[in-house]
């Protein structure tokens, strides 16, 4: 990696090598990012008493208030709807959060990217895994909501379909994570617009109440985050999850990455331009 | 060998802020700043460099003079392959190390130790690298005790202590050194005159601008302005 050979101009061919060569180096090189997202975990919670506990416990706040919130306003017993809401703001935090903070990842990176020839994925990277690390933390929460599901319905092998709707939802997160980081570096406008579509979309999403699964409202059933969601808390419910919400996240997915890819490639050179 | 090599490069800087009044203020250009202009999609640009070729070969050492705005940062970034030059091509080959700007390039949260371990990875450094040059890195930067609080309450030039002592102990090739350095106390700024010519007999080229005047001219092997 020692030699460089940087040229200007319009030879569009060379420049893609050049992106898709530097968009595979600085996501396998995990050392950076991997050093950056510690390092930025352990400064957030320095001088706290718990440390990172903090994750875990402020999410547990949120979770009590709204099942609380919930009994009183549908009339259910809290119990009830307790796993669903458990798992579906674990992961509502983890969507919603890398959708945030990532796109104001290159933003907010602009020390280095002005002073260091690192690539720009690895800033992206630190954000993403920082939102991994915070999700690690938040599944301490996850064992209660099993019991509560085991002990009502007993074991269902359905639960080992987390695993390959946890893996897609990553890979929508990470080509969303990219290609909102660019047009957020290049347009200023679109972080403001993410923000409030997130936070508006707490309330359309079924993350604290539960839809009719017969019965899906249009909003519902064409909300992206909704299936996202879907794919990885259903399983947890010893539910399959809708072959509907499999086909559009799966497709999402690889259609995602090919744009976001298109996005970085097209826009590489320019990307410190944009600063 | 080590060389850096500029082949009729240009490079400009677009400007994207700025609602219309301002940008037509900009069009009256000052005493700083390259030529302002608008490119063929009519942006407003600023032309830092048109048609500059440059040769650095190895173990030359090249002070950089200009005024402010003349672009000697600028240049350093494309000699560090962090811009890439809008015509014209960038050729550099060796270990480069970019001491550019010190404060912004470090977490300010974190200690000055994790500080170490981040910009080491960054300049390419695996972790056992590092771990291997701790001891080396903290004693050249002299901070002691210090490497262990968080870098938001270092001044400047501890800042700068420290950036450097990480950045020239990869051992790179090519040393890019902006005029930052300068806040370093008159007991560092010794310490770096008497051990640049030490790196240099590891190490080849060097570039630096020059507003440190009276300690580069001894250590340049060439001026350029």
């Amino acid at each position: 990696m020692d030699k460089k050979s940087h040229t200007g101009g319009i030879d569009i061919r060379n420049e893609k090598a050049e992106a898709l060569q530097d968009f595979l180096h600085g996501v396998s090189d995990h050392r950076v990012w991997w050093v950056f997202s510690t390092i930025a975990i352990k400064s957030r919670f320095r001088r706290t008493v718990i440390g990172p506990l903090w994750i875990t416990v402020s999410l547990l706040i949120w979770i009590a208030m709204l099942s609380l919130v919930n009994s009183h306003l549908f009339n259910t017993p809290v119990l009830n709807s307790l796993p669903h809401l458990i798992i579906g703001m674990i992961f509502w935090t983890l969507i919603t959060s890398v959708l945030n903070e990532c796109s104001l990842s290159l933003i907010e990176s602009e020390g280095y990217l002005r002073n260091l020839p690192v690539s720009p994925m690895c800033y992206v990277l630190n954000y993403f895994s920082q939102n991994v690390i915070v999700l690690l933390f938040n599944l301490i929460l996850c064992p209660l909501a099993l019991a509560l599901v085991i002990s009502k319905s007993g074991f269902e092998p359905v639960i080992f379909l987390f695993f390959p709707g946890l893996i897609i939802l990553l890979l929508n997160l990470f080509w969303l994570a990219v290609a909102l980081s660019l047009l957020s570096l290049r347009f200023r406008d679109v972080p403001k617009i993410v923000n409030s579509f997130t936070q508006v979309a707490f309330f359309f999403t079924p993350v604290f109440w539960l839809p009719s699964k017969e019965k899906l409202p249009l909003f519902v059933n064409s909300n992206p985050l909704y299936h996202m969601l879907e794919i990885v808390r259903s399983p947890l419910l010893g539910e399959a999850p809708l072959i509907m919400s499999w086909c559009l996240t799966t497709s999402g997915a690889v259609l995602g990455i090919l744009f976001m890819l298109h996005v970085y490639t097209s826009t590489f050179r320019r990307i410190r331009r944009w600063l | 060998m080590a060389y850096i090599s500029c082949k009729n490069m240009s490079f400009d800087y677009v400007i994207m802020e700025g609602d219309r009044s301002l940008k037509n203020k900009l069009l009256f250009s000052g005493v700083v700043g390259g030529t302002l202009g608008r490119n063929t999609s009519g942006q407003l640009r600023v032309s830092v460099f048109d048609n500059l070729s440059l040769e650095i070969k190895d173990g030359e050492r090249v002070g950089l003079l200009g005024h402010n705005g003349s672009g000697k940062s600028t240049l350093l970034r494309l000699m560090a392959g962090i811009y890439y030059p809008t015509t014209g091509s960038v050729d550099i080959d060796g270990k480069t190390a970019p001491l550019l700007d010190m404060v912004s390039g470090m977490q300010s949260d974190a200690t000055g130790l994790e500080n170490i371990y981040l910009r080491g990875a960054m300049l390419g450094m695996t972790g056992e690298q590092i771990a291997a040059r701790e001891q080396e890195i903290i004693e050249f930067s002299e901070l002691a005790d210090f490497i262990h609080l968080p870098v938001k309450n270092y001044s400047q030039g501890m800042h700068t202590r420290l950036a450097f002592s990480i950045t020239t102990s990869i051992q790179p090739e090519i040393l890019l050194i902006d005029e930052g350095i300068g806040a370093g106390d008159e007991a560092f700024q010794h310490k770096l005159l008497n051990e640049l010519p030490i790196l240099f007999s590891r190490q080849t080229s060097l570039c630096l601008p020059a507003t440190l005047k009276h300690c580069w001219i001894s250590i340049a092997t060439e001026l350029s302005y």
